[in-house]
């Protein structure tokens, strides 16, 4: 049995997907009789300049030995925890810096075109290059990310999906007249766009929106087009809810509108299809699309207000169709062995370093 | 002795592109003719066929690109050129200088103009971040400042950069630019019929001015309309042609230069009609003329430069359709068509021939190789000092330098960023 670290990265006072992978990883080491802790330190997205020397903190880490007790392997995550050093270091991740990758030129990357920006842009990257190449193993949680890592890094790495962490939990109950959409309020989940398709949508349907804003403004934006389109009676925040209100609200949705903007993976896809229902998304959402087909098991419609209120009004006027998508959806996911099982696999792709003979650096 | 390397930009997948044209027609006579003096490696925005425009930089680092040549236009598929010019100015071949958005971000914040006047030395500051740049519009001023060297497709364009543009890196009195046409496509003839055929390939807009040449067409007899669209345009073109009863006609999908050339092979004439700053008429016309096509332009614009030699031109307003008509009546006349084409055939070959255009792009190249190569030097001399400000800041972070220098120095170093 090995002693492991599990490297996260956390912005305080907010959650996501990252918590919850962490969180379900650890658990399943610990479950193989694994010693197991986590390491994680604060991230600010911005100043973006500052995020040098959040790398070198990840690298001034020494992380072979804690109390008399080596540490066998790291296992990073989140950017930047792959720059820590270690001599059996794997790589799981969620992502990169995006906004100087696939997100930059979009509105959704804060790098412009002064040229600190750029030498700020070509740094992060060669310390990229750098520090994943130094990984004895190299994986991503969906497609989306390993082809992201190929195609801006020139690093090849295996796809391991996350299963769900209660994946035996989710049930499936007669649907009632709202849309969920759970995600953290930002704006590259990209709710605006359902809230925005509200008035297409059947009057007598409302929306519910499970999850808390990490991003200034985002939440007075959504309630200035609220008010616009008099929606008040029809859109209820949530905020943070405990796992059985997560769990009952699934259950009870007609469908599940998931549309972010290039998505790493997506996990309100897994826990949607869980339930059996389906998921409404978008053509560029990215790993979403990785489990979801158009019209067999949810909706993939254009980013825009006409084509997601129409296309939800599919689902709402025939509910024998939202039902059998979301049951394919569940049958879809069950087949990936991502409801319950699924760790197997990708412990033993992050463990693999402990086997073979790659040595890092700092070794 | 070592080639010239030259990072070229284009769009790919976008058959309606300019850029994508000339990049298509142009970039295999180049790569045949001279060979061994250009190693030229393309850059879109994907990283199927190409390298993706996000690693230019880097390679440049690596291995040094000569030119940095960039081809604008507005359009959506040229976004990318647009953000990357401000990234790493060079020559720049100008299909729009006239542009219908301000861009994508990271351009709506740019502070270019501050940044100008750095690269220019007229200032020492680097620009204050996190605050909203003004952004004029709708000319290219941003765009125009980053071009070391200019390049237009459209003289009018050339015109207005001479009299708008103030800002420019490798600044000075020296304003020098160059009209470049657009190479032309050859069309074939034309089966005869006993109605005029017409070739038209504007949007069903009024700045295309599509109801000027309808009511023409309308008023006279024996007209045949055909009409290169887009697909998401045919309900309205429909509208108009039913408005005007106007029966005879085709329409053919989506608008590209190829398709263009096919519309030419069926039509007799070709009308380029525009009454706007925005847009240009290349490389329709320059097809429409190679291919021998009589054709009528709006006198107005990009439309104004072209000498009534080679081309009719109508003035815009109340007596337009009047005017379009009796051209449409002159050359009904297939005589007069025919000694028409072949003058027009005579001097678009000249001057719109692909192989003359690849040469004029070489000569730019030849002439402008010294002062691009300058521009390069002192954008590097840029970005060091940018990345010198950058590491100058780091400890700022911290809240204390000597923290900084004991603790983080030594990973920046590891890390070649110092």
């Amino acid at each position: 049995m090995a002693n492991i670290l599990v490297l996260g990265v956390k912005i305080p006072f907010t959650g996501g997907g990252q918590v919850v992978l962490v969180n379900s990883l650890v658990k399943e080491l610990k479950g193989r009789g694994h010693l197991v802790d986590v390491v994680e330190l604060p991230h600010r997205v911005e100043p973006k300049e500052n995020l040098l020397n959040e790398i070198a903190m990840w690298r001034a880490l020494d992380l072979r030995e804690f109390g008399g007790r080596k540490v066998d392997l790291v296992i990073a995550t989140k950017f930047p925890s792959y720059f820590a050093k270690h001599p059996k270091k794997s790589l799981w991740l969620v992502h990169q810096h995006r906004d100087m990758y696939d997100n930059f030129g979009t509105r959704y990357s804060s790098f412009s075109d002064d040229p600190r920006d750029d030498e700020l842009r070509d740094m992060l990257k060669v310390g990229d290059d750098k520090a994943i190449s130094e990984c004895s193993f190299v994986s991503g949680i969906s497609k989306n990310v390993v082809t992201r890592l190929k195609n801006y890094n020139g690093i090849e790495g295996v796809h391991l999906y996350p299963p769900l962490s209660q994946g035996d939990k989710y049930y499936n109950n007669e649907p009632e007249d709202y849309i969920l959409s759970v995600n953290r309020l930002c704006s590259i989940k990209r709710i605006d766009l359902i809230i925005k398709a509200l008035p297409i949508i059947h009057n007598h349907i409302k929306l519910k929106i499970v999850g808390t804003a990490d991003e200034p403004h985002v939440e007075d934006y959504f309630k200035n087009e609220i008010d616009k389109h008099h929606l008040w009676d029809r859109v209820e925040f949530l905020g943070r809810v405990t796992d059985e209100e997560l769990l009952s609200l699934y259950a009870k949705s007609l469908a599940v509108f998931y549309g972010p903007y290039n998505e790493d993976y997506g996990y309100g896809t897994l826990e949607a299809f869980a339930s059996s229902k389906p998921v409404v998304t978008c053509p560029d959402s990215g790993g979403v699309l990785e489990f979801v087909r158009d019209m067999e098991n949810g909706l993939i419609l254009e980013p825009n207000t006409d084509s997601i209120g129409h296309g939800v009004n599919k689902l709402v006027e025939d509910k024998d169709l939202a039902i059998k998508l979301g049951l394919q959806g569940r049958a879809d996911i069950e087949k990936l062995d991502l409801l319950t099982s699924g760790w197997d696999e990708v412990v033993e792709g992050l463990l693999s370093p402990l086997n073979n003979t790659k040595v890092a650096a700092n070794g | 002795m070592a080639k010239v390397r030259v990072a070229w930009f284009t769009p790919e997948g976008d058959s309606g592109s300019i850029s994508q044209y000339f990049s298509e027609t142009i970039l295999p006579i180049l790569k045949k003719k001279f060979s061994e003096k250009y190693d030229i490696q393309i850059f879109s925005d994907n990283f199927i066929t190409s390298k993706h425009f996000l690693t230019a930089v880097s390679e440049h680092k690596k291995k040094p690109f000569d030119i940095f040549f960039y081809q604008l236009e507005d359009r959506k598929s040229s976004n990318f050129v647009r953000i990357h010019l401000g990234i790493q100015p060079g020559i720049v071949y100008f299909h729009d200088s006239y542009f219908t958005t301000f861009g994508p971000e990271p351009i709506l914040n740019s502070p270019w103009k501050d940044i100008v006047c750095k690269s220019n030395s007229k200032k020492n500051n680097w620009p204050i971040r996190n605050f909203e740049h003004y952004q004029k519009g709708p000319f290219a001023y941003r765009e125009s400042a980053f071009a070391g060297v200019s390049v237009f497709s459209s003289e009018h364009q050339r015109i207005e950069y001479n009299r708008l543009v103030e800002d420019r890196v490798l600044g000075g009195e020296d304003k020098r630019s160059y009209l470049l046409p657009l190479p032309g496509m050859l069309a074939t003839d034309a089966i005869k019929s006993s109605s005029l055929k017409i070739a038209y390939a504007g949007k069903p807009e009024i700045p295309y001015r599509v109801h000027k040449i309808l009511q023409a067409i309308s008023e006279t007899e024996n007209m045949h309309f055909n009409w290169l669209i887009e697909k998401s345009e045919e309900t309205q073109a429909r509208e108009l042609l039913k408005a005007y009863d106007v029966s005879s006609f085709k329409l053919f999908t989506e608008r590209s230069v190829d398709n263009w050339s096919s519309v030419l092979s069926e039509s007799d004439i070709a009308i380029h009609t525009l009454f706007s700053a925005f847009g240009q008429l290349g490389p329709y016309i320059q097809s429409s003329l190679i291919s021998g096509k009589p054709s009528i332009l709006t006198n107005f614009a990009s439309g104004e430069l072209y000498s009534e030699k080679i081309v009719f031109k109508v003035q815009p307003g109340n007596t337009e359709s009047m005017q379009i008509r009796e051209i449409l009546k002159t050359l009904e006349d297939e005589g007069l068509r025919k000694e028409i084409s072949e003058k027009v055939k005579s001097f678009a070959n000249e001057f719109y021939n692909p192989e003359v255009i690849a040469s004029e792009l070489n000569s730019i190249f030849d002439n402008e190789l010294n002062r691009v190569m300058l521009l390069n030097k002192n954008w590097n001399n840029l970005r060091a000092e940018a990345r010198t400000s950058l590491i100058k800041e780091a400890p700022k972070y911290i809240g204390d330098e000597n923290v900084w220098s004991e603790r983080y120095k030594e990973h920046f170093q590891e890390l070649g960023w110092l």
